[in-house]
């Protein structure tokens, strides 16, 4: 236990030295194909579902991978395994949900051994699982499998006490590809791909009281996948388009849940398929998985350049930078605290890890003075304020906007005030002002000026 | 205008020598010192405690010049405006000048007035990294005196007086060059003095 926590210490320590927000800093190998993952809510490990499209015999795995040194931790492999799209974790984290996407099962994984426990039979293509807030029942999508893939139009309950299927398949659009549930557990939303055709999409509004679709809402090309902000109030969809040729999509469209109508359209880069939304509420990153045929007769599937998008929810726009990843970024997972959010690349079987800017710095600074019988120090006084889902751990002031002048690191106890004493009255000062958070993430500076008395 | 140590011993010793010749009167004194400076006041209230002895000799016989020489001592404690920074100054002032008496209708009693210089050393300790912590400096001004002698039996004198010292401290070019970054001031001793002497006339 002491060697491990001085792993992780030391993992953090390399970590500070080179992570900047919205940076890649870590790739992690896994398996072939790499989809769906999913956080433990400790955080301590990711579980990467390989969906080996290729159908390399044994390669139909799941890879576990360890967060504090981002590093395969182990590879699980099983019989029931038939190209595992998604991996969904009960609450305490103690069990993996693995959707087998090419069978009519579900993988059960105990996470404190990592071996398989069981599966649930009777689905059709599994593609999408997700857990009511209370824990006893999931609902799991139905995208259809063999000569039937693409054309299911169900969601299975299941009540994960038994992990038996209950009552009757719901009804929904053609091809659920992804799934979301509210946070209060009241309604789930299917995303239904039909086609992948410009507005033929839709997103199925089951109420989980009776299980019925209670609205449909339409005008989505190729929906791929689905995020719902902190506050329950919108959901981010991205528009994947055709499967791999034009039209492509390029938007992700903003849904307002208590209306149940499409509030934006967001512009983004090619084929957006996976989204995240940080904790705070704040940013969705978006995958623009970027695969295409290039040749003329569906030949030649070509993996361009992956690249993620941030959107900034308050605006419905999208914000510098685009982000540079793997060949064919797929799912997007962010750790609960909003400091990291990880990337399945799905033709470089690889997770990119990408540092988030989990905080926000505002600052302020005036001049004033300590004034003695027969001296006075001029003083500038430095305050700031701080919010986010990860806070710093320590503060740095600089004099210049390089970064080479330090005049203080201040650790992280209210109130953040700094007084750099001994000034000029009257001169204007300019300081930069970094924090850092105990992930390593360094923000960038926030310039603040000094030009008046306190 | 600096008063070297040795000529104000050499005044003091020339004072000592003439006592046996003219009226002397050696008394102690106690004085409540209120300052008229605000900065001085914010730092350390209105004033404080003052005491010290002073000598008063007379110039000539049968004429009201009487030459006086005095020193004193205060010390008071304050804080720094702006962080509240425990500081503290002592000021010794001494003085040097003229007293004119004047007799009255009761023989036991004389009024006077009085003029003089005063050199003030000025010592500040202060309780921040940011500045100095000690400092002493001398500053230079004036006394004006009003008071009266009531002549008691066995030739004691009680002396019960008014004075108004007005001393201006000078900037420290030390200071600055110590620490170019903190700012020297200017101090203003100025007050007054309410106070109460007892004395022994020869």
């Amino acid at each position: 236990m002491k060697n491990r926590f001085l792993l992780f210490l030391l993992s953090l320590s390399y970590l500070h030295a080179t992570q900047q927000p919205n940076t890649v800093v870590a790739t992690i190998n896994t398996g072939v194909n790499p989809a769906g993952l999913a956080i433990t809510p400790d955080n301590a490990f990711a579980y990467v579902a390989n969906n080996n499209n290729y159908d390399i015999a044994g390669e139909d795995t799941v890879s576990v991978l360890n967060l504090a040194t981002n590093t395969l931790a182990h590879t699980i492999t099983d019989p029931s395994f038939n190209e595992p799209y998604t991996i969904t974790l009960n609450a305490d984290g103690s069990t993996a949900y693995v959707t087998n996407s090419n069978s009519t099962t579900i993988t059960l994984i105990d996470t404190k051994t990592n071996t398989v426990t069981g599966t649930i039979d009777g689905f059709d293509g599994p593609s999408g699982m997700v857990i009511t807030p209370d824990g006893k029942r999931a609902y799991v999508n139905n995208y259809g499998v063999g000569k039937n893939s693409g054309n299911g139009t169900t969601l299975n309950v299941v009540d994960l006490t038994t992990n038996t299927i209950i009552g009757e398949p719901i009804i929904v659009g053609q091809a659920p590809a992804a799934l979301a549930i509210s946070h209060n557990g009241q309604f789930v939303y299917s995303v239904n791909y039909v086609n992948g055709n410009p507005g033929t999409g839709t997103i199925s509004v089951v109420e989980t009281h009776n299980n019925t679709v209670v609205a449909t809402i339409n005008g989505f090309s190729g929906p791929f996948a689905i995020a719902i902000t902190p506050d329950g109030n919108y959901a981010y969809v991205t528009n994947f388009g055709s499967n791999n040729f034009a039209p492509y999509g390029t938007t992700v469209s903003a849904i307002n849940l208590k209306t149940n109508t499409i509030a934006a359209t967001i512009n983004v880069g090619i084929q957006p398929s996976g989204i995240g939304i940080t904790p705070d509420g704040k940013y969705a990153y978006v995958t623009n998985y970027n695969t295409l045929y290039a040749g003329s007769d569906f030949t030649d599937l070509t993996a361009g350049q992956g690249t993620i998008n941030i959107i900034d929810i308050a605006t419905n726009t999208v914000m510098s930078p685009t982000i540079a990843v793997g060949q064919s970024p797929d799912a997007v997972a962010i750790s609960s605290h909003g400091e990291f959010a990880y990337i399945t690349n799905y033709t470089s079987n690889t997770v990119n890890v990408i540092a988030l800017p989990s905080f926000d710095i505002t600052g302020q600074g005036c001049q004033t003075a300590n004034t003695f019988l027969t001296q006075r120090d001029i003083i500038n006084r430095i305050t700031w304020n701080t919010t986010g889902t990860s806070l710093p751990v320590s503060y740095s002031l600089y004099r210049d906007s390089l970064l080479t002048d330090l005049i203080a690191t201040v650790p992280a106890a209210e109130p953040f005030t700094f007084l750099d004493h001994n000034r000029i009255a009257g001169k204007v000062y300019t300081y930069y002002l970094v924090g850092t958070n105990d992930a390593g993430t360094t923000s960038l500076p926030i310039t603040i000026t000094v030009t008046q008395s306190c | 205008m600096i008063i070297s140590k040795k000529n104000l011993l050499l005044l003091l010793t020339c004072s000592l020598f003439s006592l046996s010749a003219k009226q002397s009167i050696i008394e102690f004194k106690s004085a409540y010192f209120l300052s008229t400076n605000s900065h001085f006041k914010d730092i350390f209230g209105k004033g404080g405690a003052l005491y010290g002895p002073e000598l008063t000799l007379q110039l000539y016989d049968n004429e009201p010049w009487y030459f006086f020489a005095s020193f004193d001592y205060l010390h008071n404690k304050g804080h720094s405006l702006g962080f509240c920074d425990k500081t503290s100054v002592r000021l010794i002032p001494l003085s040097l000048g003229l007293k004119y008496f004047a007799a009255t209708s009761n023989k036991n009693v004389d009024l006077y007035i009085g003029l003089g210089f005063v050199a003030e050393n000025v010592r500040t300790k202060n309780c921040s990294s940011f500045v100095l912590s000690h400092t002493s400096q001398w500053g230079f001004g004036g006394v004006a005196k009003i008071g009266t002698y009531y002549t008691m039996p066995h030739n004691l004198v009680l002396d019960l007086f008014i004075d108004y010292n007005f001393v201006r401290v000078g900037n420290n070019h030390w200071n600055c060059a110590e620490n170019p970054q903190v700012q020297s001031l200017h101090a203003n001793v100025s007050g007054a003095l309410f106070g109460a002497g007892l004395g022994y006339k020869f």
